[in-house]
C-alpha cells in the first residue's frame, strides 16, 4: 500500500467515528469528506492541493464548541453558553495554525471568567438559602444576628446581579434547577427572606 | 542588569530568534512575541535580583502571555518549514513521540493496566508501521485515538464508585457509573467531551441540591443537639426545639418518621457515626444508639407537641419532579432526569 492508500483509508475510518454522532461532528464530517474526495478524484495533485491540513483540525475546534454551547443552552447555563460561542467564534475566524492557539487562549480567559461568574452567583445563592434556615431556626436573642446575616447575603447576591428579585428566583429554571424547594416552600422562604429585609 | 536575569531573559531570546529565521519578516506572532519580551526585558531591568524578577513577571502574567505567543510562533516556523522545499515528511517516531511523552508522564502507571493496553497497542503499532500515513490510519481503524482519552477515564471512575458510597454521596457514586457508561458508549473524542461535561454539570446540581438537604434537615438539628450536649443550658435546649419546629414545619415529620428516612439515616451511618467513632474508638457508637440519643434530646428539649402537616410536604423536588424523602436516597443513586 502507497502512503496515499493508508492516507485515504485513514479519512475513511474518521468518516466512520464522525458518522456515529453527525449531529457533534458536523464541521469535521465535511471537511473529511472534502479531502476524501481530493485524494480520490486527484490523486496526483493530492499532497499539495491537500496543504497542511488546518481545516481539519479548525473543524474540530467549531465543533466541539458548537456541541458545548448547545449542550450548557439545554442546562440554562447562560454565562457558560456565552463563553462557549465565543471560544466557537474564536476557531471559527482563525486562519491557520499561527493564529488559532492565540485566538482560542484569548477567548477562553474570558470564559473562564464567565464560568467563574456563573459559579460565584450558585455560590451565593446558596449562602442567602443557608442564611435563612439560620434565621429561622434562631432563638430570639440571636434573631437580629441571623437577620443581619440574611440582608448581607441578599446584599452580595444582588451585587452580582443587580437585576434579582425573589420574584425572578422563583419562577426562572436557571434559579430553581439549583434548588430542591417546590413552590408552595419557596413562596414562605420568600415570606422570610422579607422578614429580614 | 543583574547576571541570572539576563541568562534567563537570554533563553527567551534565542528561542525567538530560532524561530525569527523560518518565519516571514512581516509576521504577527513574531511581532507579538517581541512586544512580550520588551515588557518581560523592561520589567527585568527594574528588579535587583532574580527571585523578585520572577516573582513580578508571574504576576504580571507575562510567562503564560509568553508560552502562548512563542507557540504560536513554533507552530508558524514549523507550517513555514513544511511548506519550504526542503519539507521534510514527519515519521513515525515523530508521531508517536507525544503518546510517549503522555504514557511517561502520566502518574500511578502500574495501576493503571487497562490503560498501559492501549499505549502499549499504539507502541506495538509504531513498531509495526513503516510510514507516518500508516500509522495514523492504524491508528484510526483500531479507534486508539478514542480509547486514549475514554479508557483512563474509565478506569479511574471504577475505583471511585465505592469510596463515594462509603463517604455517603450517593450522587457521586452514580456519577462515576454513568461516567464508565459513557467511556464505554462513545464513539467520537467530541461526544466523549460533550457528554462528560453534561454529566459533571447535572451532577453538581444534585450534589448541591442533596447538601442542601442534609443541612437543612439533618445538621441544623444535628449541630444544636451537640451543643445542647456539651453544654445542655436553656438557649441550646431552645435552639433543639426551634430546630426541630423548623423540621416540622418545613417538611411534616414525626420524630419517628424523621429518623427512618433513608438519606438521613445513611449520611447518620456514615458520615456522622464514623466520625465520632474515629475520634472516640472505645465508645464503638451504633447508629440505632446514636438516633435513641438524638430522640431522648428532642424528648427532652421540645415542649410543644408535634404538630403535622400535609404529607407532601415530606418530599423535595428534583429534576422538576416531587420526590418523597423516603425515596431520595434511592433516587439520588439512580435519578431520573427525564
Amino acid at each position: 500500500m502507497t502512503d496515499l492508500d493508508h492516507h485515504i483509508a485513514y479519512l475513511k475510518a474518521r468518516i466512520r467515528e464522525f458518522e456515529t454522532r453527525p449531529d457533534l461532528n458536523r464541521d469535521q464530517l465535511r471537511e473529511y469528506k472534502k479531502y476524501l474526495a481530493m485524494a480520490t478524484e486527484s490523486p496526483a495533485g493530492y499532497e499539495k492541493d491537500a496543504g497542511d491540513m488546518f481545516s481539519t483540525m479548525k473543524s474540530q475546534e467549531t465543533d466541539r464548541y458548537r456541541s458545548r454551547a448547545e449542550m450548557y443552552k439545554k442546562l440554562n447555563l447562560m454565562e457558560d453558553e456565552e463563553g462557549a460561542r465565543l471560544l466557537l467564534e474564536a476557531a471559527a475566524s482563525s486562519t491557520g495554525y499561527g493564529d488559532i492557539y492565540v485566538k482560542l487562549e484569548k477567548a477562553n480567559d474570558a470564559a473562564r471568567d464567565l464560568n467563574k461568574k456563573r459559579n460565584m452567583k450558585i455560590d451565593r445563592l446558596m449562602e442567602l438559602m443557608g442564611a435563612i434556615i439560620m434565621m429561622k431556626t434562631a432563638i430570639p436573642k440571636d434573631l437580629t444576628e441571623k437577620k443581619a446575616l440574611v440582608r448581607e447575603k441578599w446584599k452580595t447576591l444582588k451585587e452580582l446581579v443587580p437585576d434579582i428579585s425573589w420574584e425572578v428566583l422563583s419562577s426562572s429554571r436557571e434559579y430553581r434547577q439549583w434548588l430542591y424547594y417546590d413552590d408552595e416552600r419557596m413562596a414562605v422562604l420568600g415570606t422570610w427572606l422579607r422578614e429580614a429585609l | 542588569m543583574n547576571a541570572d536575569i539576563k541568562q534567563f531573559l537570554g533563553s527567551y531570546s534565542s528561542m525567538i530568534d530560532t524561530y525569527r529565521a523560518k518565519v516571514k519578516s512581516g509576521s504577527v506572532a513574531l511581532k507579538e512575541c517581541l512586544e512580550v519580551f520588551k515588557k518581560m526585558e523592561t520589567l527585568g531591568e527594574s528588579c535587583s535580583d532574580i527571585g523578585t524578577c520572577m516573582t513580578k513577571i508571574t504576576e504580571a502574567g507575562y510567562i503564560n502571555e509568553m508560552t502562548v505567543k512563542i507557540s504560536a510562533l513554533a507552530t508558524e516556523a514549523l507550517a513555514a518549514d513544511r511548506a519550504g522545499r526542503n519539507a521534510k515528511k514527519p515519521e513515525v517516531s515523530d508521531l508517536a513521540a507525544g503518546y510517549h511523552r503522555a504514557w511517561e508522564s502520566m502518574k500511578d502507571r502500574e495501576k493503571r493496566p487497562e490503560t498501559r493496553a492501549v499505549y502499549e497497542r499504539v507502541f506495538a503499532l509504531e513498531k509495526e508501521s513503516s510510514s507516518a500515513a500508516e500509522f495514523l490510519k492504524k491508528m484510526a481503524e483500531e479507534k486508539l485515538l478514542l480509547a486514549l482519552t475514554a479508557t483512563p477515564i474509565r478506569e479511574e471512575a471504577v475505583k471511585l464508585i465505592a469510596p463515594a458510597e462509603d463517604l455517603s454521596l450517593p450522587s457521586m457514586a452514580y456519577y462515576h457509573e454513568t461516567v464508565i457508561g459513557l467511556a464505554e458508549r462513545a464513539s467520537s473524542v467530541i461526544e466523549l467531551e460533550t457528554e462528560a461535561e453534561r454529566l459533571a454539570l447535572e451532577n453538581r446540581m444534585e450534589v448541591i441540591c442533596d447538601t442542601m438537604i442534609l443541612n437543612d434537615l439533618l445538621y441544623t438539628l444535628g449541630n444544636a443537639i451537640s451543643s445542647y450536649l456539651l453544654a445542655p443550658t436553656e438557649d441550646n435546649k431552645k435552639h433543639v426545639e426551634a430546630c426541630w419546629c423548623f423540621v416540622t414545619e418545613f417538611y411534616s415529620l414525626t420524630v419517628d418518621q424523621y429518623f427512618a428516612i433513608p438519606r438521613l439515616r445513611d449520611a447518620i451511618e456514615k458520615v456522622i457515626v464514623a466520625s465520632l467513632n474515629r475520634e472516640n474508638p472505645a465508645k464503638k457508637q451504633t447508629t440505632e444508639g446514636f438516633i435513641d440519643e438524638c430522640k431522648q434530646i428532642i424528648a427532652a428539649c421540645v415542649e410543644k407537641p408535634e404538630s403535622t402537616g400535609p404529607a407532601s410536604r415530606a418530599s423535595v423536588m428534583l429534576w422538576n419532579k416531587s420526590i418523597p424523602l423516603n425515596e431520595l436516597l434511592v433516587f439520588l443513586r439512580h435519578p431520573n432526569r427525564g
